[in-house]
């Protein structure tokens, strides 16, 4: 029994190595273009927009931006025609980015905005200025996903607020970014959830758990006391899924008796 | 008389500290009420605890869905309602964030805690909300991040009770056999649906240890004989069941058979054909009544000989391809596979996290030959098999999935959408799944089955990693 608990120990690792090689890797290495933070996500439930008429400026916030937001993302509409010429800005304490946007661009068009990101994560109040001469409709949500401002549009309020998302300039791996997202799954957490305690507790996740179970196996397997039992065990006549019966006790078991 | 301490097995010690890890992991991995209905779950504790009421509706009457101040200004600045079910959304996870919901949740009243009506969870029995008062009580002087964490987190001792107790069955079941008990708890402690449901605020986990225990207890009763611990123990599970979730009432049909079988076999009664044809028909007018009231049920109080043929239909339609003459059920298209594949073994998060349909495909057909394999085990070891046992598992099961048919064909022939079942909700049946998987391995010859065994936990840990990998790049990649 000793041979095959080790046998099956060496094949589950084996299992478990090429996976890991063959599946694991290639996941945490292989570069995604993810969003590096979603200030405002399209909706789920109904289509929403914020329209910027003729050299208004739509504005909210606060929307965080940090050390790797490289890039904005905006959903336009023009109702058809070609887009006008935008401004976006974002202003914080101790930062301000600016970026002029040339018009010509088509209908439904998401929109990259190349930003200069702050040295140190900052609240921003981000705005879109309508530099042409027609009304732009921003997409936005305004349903429950929506981020919990509002925006202001040529000294209205409006409920809905424009999608927005923060990239980096190029894309990147899980791999890479392990460092950083240990200490985003620290936000909202207690603060004994930090990089500390996020690091042993992957490897215990992807090493120490795999390596564990396949130890219960062949420990139980390789027991030499539980393997002895395993073929005779007085006194228990009747298996429900297996092992021998022995004995007159049988029919008194299952049957009630003489 | 000294009695010897028992010393834990030492792969059942393994088995817990690695339950224990996915548990925390898991906790950790998913953002704050990203699990199924969490929210809900909280909310009821957070009403129960703050508002010093119990806020357990059975028979409707909950009113619209609303959360208190406390916890509308954590969903909204925590970007809890925004990621909820929607892959483009990611968990803010900037300190300036956490910082202004801290700076809009500073100086809330008491009352604000407290001003949450009503969720959807309020129509469950408050029993897991009892024992989930108990961590927020604890915490109660912190945020209110940091009590649904703690929340979660005591949902870890619930799955390492089902993972002992599932230890304790097959033990029972397999006696003898240590590494096939290894195989089947190894595989309920790898599953990630039960990792999931150990790491969030949800009644599912607590019914699973309460199912857990009771099959094992009602084996025990069978196996070596009624005891007033042993029924009392049993009795007190069923009602923690029941107190527990609406589902846990079919609870009631395995128990009724375990002590009918106690009685029988203390009572070792003589009978001829007649007795026996007589008591038969005793159990079938008896059963009538029962059966009209589930059927009523599960047309809504309309039954007809229509209504009740298009639930037949339903029933079979969900497990097989449709005979000719039988028209589509009502309801979204929703079968086994959905439920005991793609919802058990994956749809994580609020369902949006998935394996690729290859991977799901796979698992669902070494589900079958498994099921198949520990069926046949079964049927060649019939005669030698507890049959008191076996019937009282097939009642379980039955009768489980056999209530929660009626709450799908309820809601869907009364026009919703919801066909109501899903994989967690087959959580309490893991002792059940975790036999049948060691039988199945058994079949083989011994070494073959410990090899077997060995790659069949090692590709559900690949499985378990796997899950956590999805998980990782759902929200954090």
């Amino acid at each position: 029994m000793r041979n095959g608990a080790r046998l099956a120990g060496g094949t589950g690792a084996l299992v478990l190595l090429l996976g890991l090689v063959l599946v694991g890797v290639p996941f945490m290495t292989r570069a995604r273009d993810a969003p590096e933070s979603v200030p405002q996500s399209p909706p789920l439930l109904r289509v929403a927009t914020v329209t910027v008429p003729a050299g208004s400026r739509a504005c909210w916030g606060p929307v965080v931006v940090d050390r790797r937001s490289e890039r904005a993302l905006l959903r336009v509409s023009t109702a058809g025609g070609p887009g006008p010429p935008l401004v976006m800005t974002l202003r914080g304490a101790g930062y301000r980015a600016r970026r002029a946007l040339a018009g010509g661009y088509a209908d439904n068009s998401t929109l990259s905005v190349a930003v200069a990101p702050p040295r140190r994560e900052v609240a921003t109040i981000a705005c879109v200025r309508n530099a042409g001469r027609r009304a732009i409709l921003l997409f936005a949500a305004d349903d429950r996903t929506k981020a919990p401002y509002p925006t202001h549009v040529a000294g209205r309020t409006v409920r809905a607020v424009p999608q927005l998302a923060f990239y980096e300039r190029t894309p990147h791996s899980i791999a890479a970014r392990l460092a950083s997202t240990f200490h985003h799954m620290g936000a909202f957490r207690p603060g004994v959830v930090g990089p500390w305690l996020l690091w042993p507790l992957a490897f215990l996740l992807v090493i120490g758990v795999p390596a564990g179970v396949l130890w219960a196996h062949v420990t139980a397997a390789s027991d030499g006391r539980m393997s002895v039992a395993d073929t005779d065990v007085k006194g228990l006549e009747r298996r429900p899924f297996g092992g021998t019966r022995r004995g007159p006790g049988r029919d008194k078991c299952e049957r009630g008796g003489p | 008389m000294n009695a010897r301490p028992r010393r834990m097995p030492r792969p059942l010690l393994v088995l817990l500290c690695v339950a224990a890890v996915e548990a925390i992991s898991w906790a950790v991995l998913l953002p704050p009420l990203q699990g199924p209905d969490e929210m809900a779950h909280v909310g009821y504790t957070q009403r129960m605890v703050e508002g010093r009421v119990l806020p357990w509706r059975p028979a409707g009457g909950l009113g619209p869905e609303r959360v208190s101040t406390e916890a509308r200004i954590a969903l909204g600045w925590g970007g809890v309602e925004a990621l909820r079910g929607n892959p483009a959304a990611r968990p803010p996870g900037s300190d300036v964030v956490v910082a202004e919901w801290a700076r809009r949740g500073a100086g809330l009243s008491r009352a604000q805690r407290a001003d949450g009506t009503s969720t959807t969870a309020m129509a469950n029995p408050p029993l897991y909300y009892v024992y989930d008062a108990v961590p927020y009580v604890a915490a109660s002087g912190a945020g209110f991040f940091d009590r649904v964490m703690l929340m979660r987190l005591f949902n870890v001792p619930l799955l390492l009770a089902t993972i002992g107790l599932c230890w304790l069955l097959l033990g029972e079941l397999f006696p003898g056999r240590p590494w096939a008990r290894t195989v089947g708890v190894g595989a309920v402690t790898m599953q990630p649906q039960v990792v999931q449901q150990a790491a969030v605020v949800n009644p599912d986990m607590l019914l699973a240890a309460v199912w857990s225990g009771f099959l094992y207890l009602a084996v025990v009763t069978l196996r070596r004989g009624a005891s007033t611990a042993r029924v009392g123990g049993l009795v007190a599970l069923a009602a923690a069941s029941c107190l527990t979730h609406a589902r846990g009432v079919s609870i009631v049909a395995p128990l009724g058979l375990v002590l009918a079988i106690a009685v029988w076999r203390s009572w070792r009664p003589t009978w001829s054909r007649g007795r026996w044809a007589a008591g038969a028909a005793a159990v079938c007018v008896a059963g009538a009544p029962v059966v009209y009231l589930a059927l009523r049920y599960a047309t809504g109080g309309r039954l007809t000989v229509s209504s009740a043929r298009e639930f037949l239909s339903y029933l079979w339609q969900f497990y097989l391809p449709a005979l000719p003459g039988m028209r589509p059920p009502p309801g979204p298209s929703w079968g086994v596979r959905d439920v005991a594949v793609d919802r058990l073994w994956s749809g994580f998060a609020q369902f949006e996290v998935s394996f690729p349909p290859g991977v799901l495909d796979a698992i669902a057909w070494l589900t079958l030959v498994l099921a198949l394999l520990a069926v046949a085990r079964l049927f060649t070891r019939w005669r030698t098999v507890d049959r008191g046992v076996v019937a009282v598992l097939f009642v379980a099961v039955s009768a489980y999935v056999l209530q929660m048919h009626l709450a799908g064909f309820r809601s869907v022939f009364g026009g919703s959408p919801d066909p109501i079942l899903t994989g967690r909700y087959l959580l309490p049946l893991a002792g059940v799944g975790a036999a049948g998987l060691a039988a199945a391995v058994s079949w083989l010859p011994r070494r073959a089955a410990v090899v077997a065994g060995g790659v069949v936990l090692a590709l559900l840990a690949l499985v378990q990693v796997g899950a956590s990998g999805l998980m990782l790049e759902r929200f954090y990649a």
